[in-house]
C-alpha cells in the first residue's frame, strides 16, 4: 500500500518544487514501497519524454511573411482611418434619424376629419319639407361629443335620436324658407371644436313657402 | 537523484511598450517582438493543432493580432505572457471553428485558399513522439494547454497561472491530472 504523502511528493518532484526535507521522504518511499517505485519510473519515463520534446521549428520565410504583411497593413491604414475617426459622427446621426423617425408627426387621420355632418338636402337649392329637416352627422372612431345647433346664427333647441357614434337631430325649430345652419360639435376627448355649416331651403309640410 | 524538474530560463524582465502611432517605430517594436517569440509561439501552436501548415497560418494571424494590438498594450503584464494569452485564444477558436468546419469539408476543398506562400515539409517526429502527439491533442483542452506550456514552453507554474489568469493550485491540479492521463494512454510508450 502507497504512503499518504506518496502523490503530493510525486507532484511536487515533477513539478520541481521539492524541498530537500521532501525529497528525503521521497527517497525513503522509494527504497521501502515496490508499487510506488513502479509509479516514479512511470512518471519519470513520461516526464522525461515531455521535457525532452524537440521543438518545432518555425517553417522558414515565416517571420518575413509576417513584416510583409503587416507592412502592407501599414499601406493601407491610411485610406481607412477616417472610418473608426467618423463612425461616432455616423452613429450620432444613426441616433439622430432614429428619434426623429420616432418623433415624426403620425398621420392622425382621426383628428383631421373626425366628424363628418351633414343636412339631409345636400345641394343648396334642394327643398325639403320642414317637418322632414334633419341634420345627420358621424364621428369615426366613436367618441363622446356635445352639439350646438344655429339656424341662421341663432341656436335652437333640438333633439338628438343619436348615439355615440353618430347624431341624428330631429324638432329643430325651423320655418320655410333659407337658412343658414351651423352645427358645432364639441370633441372633449380631443379637446376640440368643429363647425359645419350649411344652406338649406325648406318649404312647408303642406306646399310652397311662403 | 536530482529533481526532475525543469531547468528554467532566467526570467526575462519584464519591458514595457509604451508605443505611439508613430508606424516606423511600431514596425520596429513589432519586429523585435517577433523576432523573440517567433519560434516558440509557432512550436506551441504546432504541439496544439498538429498540423504544420495549419499551425504556421494561425502564427502568422496571432501575430498579426499582436501588432495590431501592440499600441494597446501597457506593459502590466510580460510581453511574452500577453502574447501567449493573444495565441491561446486564438488557438481556441480556431479548434473551434475547426470542428465546425469538419461538417463543410467537401465545400472548403472548393474553395480557392489563395496562395498559401512557399511551403516546406512538415518535420518527421519519433515515434514516441508521433504518439505523444496524436495522445496530448485528445486531452481536454484546459489540461492540454498546461502540458504545453509547462513542457514545451518551459513555463512556470506561477507564469501559467499569470498567462491563464487561474490560481496556482489550479495548474498544478490540472498538471497532475493531464500527466495521469497521458501516463495511462501511453503506457506502451513508456513502459
Amino acid at each position: 500500500m502507497k504512503p499518504r504523502d506518496f502523490d503530493q511528493l510525486l507532484e511536487n518532484a515533477l513539478n520541481g518544487t521539492l524541498t530537500p526535507e521532501e525529497e528525503q521522504r521521497l527517497q525513503e518511499i522509494l527504497q521501502t514501497c515496490e508499487p510506488c517505485r513502479k509509479e516514479w519510473e512511470e512518471a519519470r519515463r513520461l516526464h522525461d519524454l515531455l521535457r525532452q520534446a524537440p521543438r518545432v521549428p518555425a517553417p522558414l520565410g515565416l517571420r518575413a511573411r509576417i513584416l510583409q504583411q503587416v507592412r502592407a497593413r501599414h499601406r493601407q491604414q491610411p485610406r481607412r482611418r477616417w472610418v473608426p475617426a467618423l463612425a461616432p459622427v455616423f452613429l450620432a446621426l444613426l441616433v439622430l434619424l432614429g428619434g426623429l423617425w420616432m418623433l415624426r408627426p403620425t398621420p392622425r387621420p382621426l383628428e383631421a376629419t373626425p366628424v363628418t355632418v351633414d343636412l339631409l338636402a345636400p345641394e343648396p337649392d334642394a327643398a325639403l319639407l320642414t317637418s322632414d329637416f334633419l341634420v345627420v352627422g358621424a364621428l369615426y372612431p366613436p367618441m363622446p361629443y356635445e352639439l350646438e345647433v344655429q339656424v341662421d346664427s341663432v341656436p335652437v333647441p333640438f333633439r338628438n335620436t343619436g348615439g355615440e357614434g353618430y347624431f341624428i337631430l330631429k324638432d329643430l325649430p325651423v320655418s320655410p324658407g333659407y337658412h343658414q345652419i351651423t352645427v358645432v360639435v364639441h370633441l372633449p376627448t380631443l379637446k376640440k371644436r368643429l363647425e359645419f355649416h350649411r344652406e338649406v331651403y325648406l318649404v312647408a309640410s303642406g306646399g310652397d313657402p311662403s | 537523484m536530482g529533481s526532475p524538474g525543469p531547468g528554467r530560463r532566467p526570467a526575462a524582465r519584464p519591458r514595457r511598450y509604451t508605443l505611439g502611432m508613430d508606424p516606423a517605430a511600431l514596425e520596429q517594436q513589432f519586429a523585435e517582438i517577433l523576432r523573440e517569440n517567433e519560434e516558440r509561439i509557432f512550436n506551441m501552436v504546432y504541439w496544439h493543432l498538429g498540423d504544420y501548415e495549419d499551425a504556421r497560418d494561425l502564427t502568422q494571424d496571432i501575430f498579426l493580432a499582436v501588432y495590431r494590438n501592440l499600441p494597446k498594450f501597457r506593459g502590466e503584464a510580460r510581453v511574452s505572457t500577453w502574447i501567449y494569452r493573444i495565441a491561446l485564444n486564438r488557438i481556441r477558436r480556431h479548434l473551434r471553428r475547426q470542428r465546425f468546419r469538419k461538417l463543410l469539408v467537401p465545400l472548403e476543398a472548393l474553395w480557392d485558399r489563395g496562395n498559401p506562400g512557399p511551403t516546406q515539409d512538415p518535420p518527421t517526429l519519433p515515434p514516441a513522439y508521433q504518439a505523444l502527439h496524436h495522445h496530448l491533442r485528445q486531452l481536454p483542452e484546459e489540461f492540454r494547454t498546461v502540458v504545453i506550456l509547462f513542457y514545451f514552453e518551459n513555463l512556470s507554474i506561477r507564469e501559467i497561472a499569470e498567462t491563464l489568469g487561474v490560481a496556482e493550485g489550479t495548474v498544478k491540479s490540472r498538471l497532475n491530472r493531464a500527466r495521469r492521463m497521458l501516463r495511462e494512454r501511453l503506457k506502451g510508450v513508456i513502459a
